[in-house]
């Protein structure tokens, strides 16, 4: 769990409630929103197929569940999540009447994020016995489970015998790695972080594999027709790129500063571990998962996304500390670089259509590590808090939810139980039926 | 019939058909953008597809190349339909394209799948 920030609490605020409502105005006018999923039914609303209610009603529908989901990767970082802030702006600004409307109530919904959580932690403070500590023991097991995606994504996409190979070579290096412990090059001797080489060693393999399966891959030709639909559309985002670079500009500053954070369970680990490298590498991988995802919902749709290819979250979290202002001139021109490149990148993917399955099978395999992890994670708080009794509420809290058809996205039901644990364990306190 | 596997869970759907309904129906794993247009060209019939939310990845590429209305997501995270609601779902409208969350692979694509050639033979709902 993060608790020390190194920007003061203020300006972090500041910039919360400016991304808040800058994406709500941005979601409004129909030119970038961050639910994936909901943006192929922008065009319905552009395009006058359906009405501003049925329309937002569709949006919120589809982006509920991620924010319960970013609120709960808030319980076990101590970071305000993407998720929390952007999915609840896209709905908030498919709401709203007018612009001055969406703007409004984003700044709202920011500051409300912002002394909210605050509120919930000084709450939990007050608590007689405060499990804050103890839930972080839910994103202790990501790296090492989150090492192995890519070894994982090998497996989904060319069969269990290369995986299982990279799995292999992974653990080796890891091993080899802690061992060896620092390289001598030259005066400067340079630290073998574990983790960041384990997946460093994952992710050449992956490529390794991906070259191989492209040679044999036959490459497509798009149609006339599909071809005016994306060159239209890059054209509408292109048009756009003053809204979206000022949004990438606040992005890179809000990861920067902490205001909020992308992917952060692999962020607050890598904060914790005091490696950022891992976080970058990681993000590299991130990157390359969702540009297929991103470019083709865009390119179909006119609408951008509001993290842009998440570029900016990288460029950004690269940026010193002691030059942090310089994260939001870094963001605006990245994005800017994305919107030009737009349009070349939808035309390579749709050549090359691999491409498009290698990103699913990484961006599911990254999935599959991160909820594992978390699920793990959640025991490890439960029995933290309360021993026993906590492993086995959380067990079943997991199970009952899986045999009545996952009412709880299966990444959330275990970090919320472990939650649960810490209350009932406190008023168990309260009730003397345990004693401190 | 003729069905497109595609979307997170491309494999799983396709073994699951091809366990349950092998003298029926035919399996494709294309990757989304050939499976979509092999549907709108009428070579195949239906395109399922997975992904994290039902409603997202899992359906870009076909509400892009079919347009919306010819693509239902049928199962949301944290709302899985049952047999007979899916089954509702298939026989009310006329859609090409079907999008679930990936964990609900297993409950969805068997009642789907059955919906789906019932229907074609004219079977009553």
């Amino acid at each position: 769990m993060v608790t020390n920030f190194v920007f003061p609490q203020l300006l972090r605020t500041v910039v919360l409630v400016a991304i808040a409502a800058w994406a709500s105005l941005l979601s409004h006018m129909c030119i970038s929103n961050f639910n994936d999923g909901a943006r192929p039914v922008f065009p319905e609303l552009m395009e006058g197929r359906m009405t501003r209610p049925e329309f937002a009603v569709v949006v919120t529908g589809m982006g509920f569940g991620w924010v319960m989901a970013g609120f709960n990767q808030w319980l076990g970082t101590g970071l305000i999540a993407c998720h929390l802030i952007l999915i609840a702006t896209d709905c908030i600004g498919a709401w709203s009447p007018n612009k001055y409307v969406a703007l409004a109530l984003g700044a709202a919904y920011g500051l409300l994020c912002a002394y909210g959580t605050q509120a919930i932690g000084a709450l939990f403070n007050g608590l007689p016995y405060n499990f804050l500590n103890d839930l972080t023991n839910i994103t202790s097991p990501v790296l090492p489970i989150f090492c192995m995606y890519p070894a994982i994504a090998i497996a989904g996409q060319f069969g269990a015998k290369k995986g299982i190979v990279a799995a292999v070579v992974t653990g080796i290096v890891y091993i080899f790695c802690t061992v060896v412990g620092s390289v001598q090059i030259g005066q400067t001797s340079m630290a073998l972080y574990p983790y960041t080489f384990a997946m460093l060693a994952g992710m050449i393999c992956l490529v390794v594999n991906a070259v191989q399966a492209s040679k044999n891959a036959e490459a497509i030709e798009t149609t006339e027709e599909e071809e005016n639909i994306f060159t239209k559309n890059a054209e509408r985002i292109k048009k756009n790129w003053i809204y979206l670079c000022v949004q990438g500009a606040l992005n890179a500053l809000g990861i920067k500063i902490l205001a909020q954070a992308y992917q952060p369970v692999i962020l607050a680990s890598a904060i914790t571990a005091g490696d950022m490298n891992i976080f970058y590498l990681a993000m590299i991988g991130v990157i390359f998962a969702f540009i297929p995802l991103i470019v083709s919902t865009a390119l179909a749709t006119g609408v951008y996304q509001a993290v842009g290819l998440t570029a900016v979250m990288l460029v950004g979290a690269m940026v010193p500390d002691s030059m942090w202002f310089l994260a939001p001139v870094a963001g605006f021109a990245v994005e800017f670089i994305e919107i030009q490149l737009l349009g070349l990148l939808g035309k390579a993917l749709s050549k090359f259509p691999e491409l498009t399955k290698c990103g699913d099978h990484i961006r599911d395999a990254m999935i599959s590590c991160t909820t594992l992890a978390l699920t793990i994670g959640a025991f490890m708080a439960g029995n933290a808090i309360w021993g026993a009794v906590g492993l086995m509420m959380v067990g079943g809290f997991y199970t009952l939810n899986e045999v009545t058809g996952q009412r709880v996205p299966k990444s959330a039901v275990g970090p919320l139980a472990a939650v649960a644990v810490g209350l009932l364990y406190n008023l168990a306190i309260l009730l003397h039926i345990v004693n401190l | 019939m003729k069905i497109e596997c595609c979307g997170l869970t491309a494999t799983q759907t396709k073994q699951i058909i091809d366990k349950d309904f092998a003298d029926q129906v035919e399996t494709f794993v294309d990757p989304d953008m050939v499976a979509a247009r092999k549907v709108k060209a009428g070579e195949m019939d239906y395109y399922l597809g997975s992904c994290m939310t039902g409603g997202g990845g899992s359906l870009a590429t076909a509400i892009m190349v079919l347009g919306y209305g010819n693509c239902l997501v049928v199962s949301k995270q944290g709302n899985c339909p049952n047999e007979k609601q899916i089954r509702h779902m298939v026989y009310a409208g006329n859609h090409k394209a079907f999008g679930y969350v990936k964990s609900h692979t297993e409950q969805v694509v068997p009642a789907l799948v059955k919906a789906l050639t019932d229907k074609a033979e004219g079977k009553p709902e």
